[in-house]
């Protein structure tokens, strides 16, 4: 089998398994008994991403190696925060736009309000989700899987992981108006991840740290409000 | 009047309900038209090359 083959089975298998492996996982656990599905879909999260971590560990050694032999502090520094910086921009301008579009609402998309409801019921398994398995697991998804199908073609790298990365943000909530504006802000989000990542010879460690800093500021500000 | 701080809200995770989609219809059509758009996006790539 050649490279780009087995690459496209890959690719294939981990979307397949990313789109099933909670439902099969509660569905088997509620089999034998075990009724806690949020412990179920922990586990869940936790094979998938320890899975996803060894497939790509190669990539995810390099990136890093690369990382820290290439960049100096100061680069280092730069690149992350200017990442961070331009995803709040675009954060803060979607809400603007859906606020004047849909005032009086509760602007927070329905993975968020659905965190901070997990948030109420376990601080570890939240902060796992969302620093550990989104700035690793779903970067591994969203952008390296991808990239291992279309090396070559960046604009339709860029546009095929901000599609995929939109569509899926949107699948497990009510769609509405709003999901379409949630559905931009995530195609965006994930075209600035895409472009720093080309920007730095498709360095996954990088857009990792960058979704790992972003993340810690509004996680930081959820487990404020509930300590206070 | 926007409310900017509140924007520093936004987590970028996909959170996968434990006791299922309100809406599995959805999550089911999502995830073939993301499968596909893998697979056409591929074929596309191959013949460009």
């Amino acid at each position: 089998m050649t490279t780009e083959k087995k690459n496209f089975m890959r690719t294939i298998l981990i979307f397949l398994v990313y789109l099933c492996y909670t439902n099969l996982f509660v569905g088997f656990f509620d089999l034998i008994g075990f009724a806690d599905s949020l412990i179920a879909t922990f586990i869940a999260d936790l094979i998938f991403f320890l899975l996803i971590v060894i497939v790509y560990r190669d990539k995810i050694h390099e990136s890093f190696v690369a990382f820290c032999k290439n960049y100096s502090w100061k680069k280092k520094l730069g690149t992350v925060f200017m990442g961070v910086a331009i995803i709040f921009g675009i954060n803060i301008l979607g809400g603007m736009i859906t606020e004047a579009l849909f005032p009086n609402q509760n602007m927070n998309d329905d993975n968020t309000n659905a965190i901070y409801e997990l948030a109420s019921i376990s601080t570890f398994y939240t902060i796992f989700k969302t620093l550990i398995f989104s700035s690793i697991a779903e970067v591994l998804v969203f952008h390296q899987s991808i990239r291992d199908v279309l090396k070559n073609h960046n604009v339709l790298f860029v546009l095929i992981a901000g599609l995929i990365y939109g569509l899926m943000n949107i699948a497990y909530s009510d769609l509405s108006m709003i999901s379409v504006l949630d559905f931009i802000r995530c195609f965006l989000f994930s075209v600035v991840i895409s472009w720093i990542y080309l920007k730095h010879d498709d360095n996954i460690f990088l857009i990792m740290l960058i979704k790992f800093v972003y993340t810690l500021i509004p996680l930081t500000i959820l487990l404020a409000e509930l300590g206070g | 009047m926007v409310d900017l701080e509140k924007w520093m809200n936004v987590l970028a995770v996909v959170q996968k309900p434990a006791e299922g989609s309100k809406n599995m219809n959805t999550v089911i059509i999502i995830g073939v038209i993301v499968v596909i758009l893998v697979v056409i996006s591929t074929i596309f790539s191959n013949k460009r090359k």
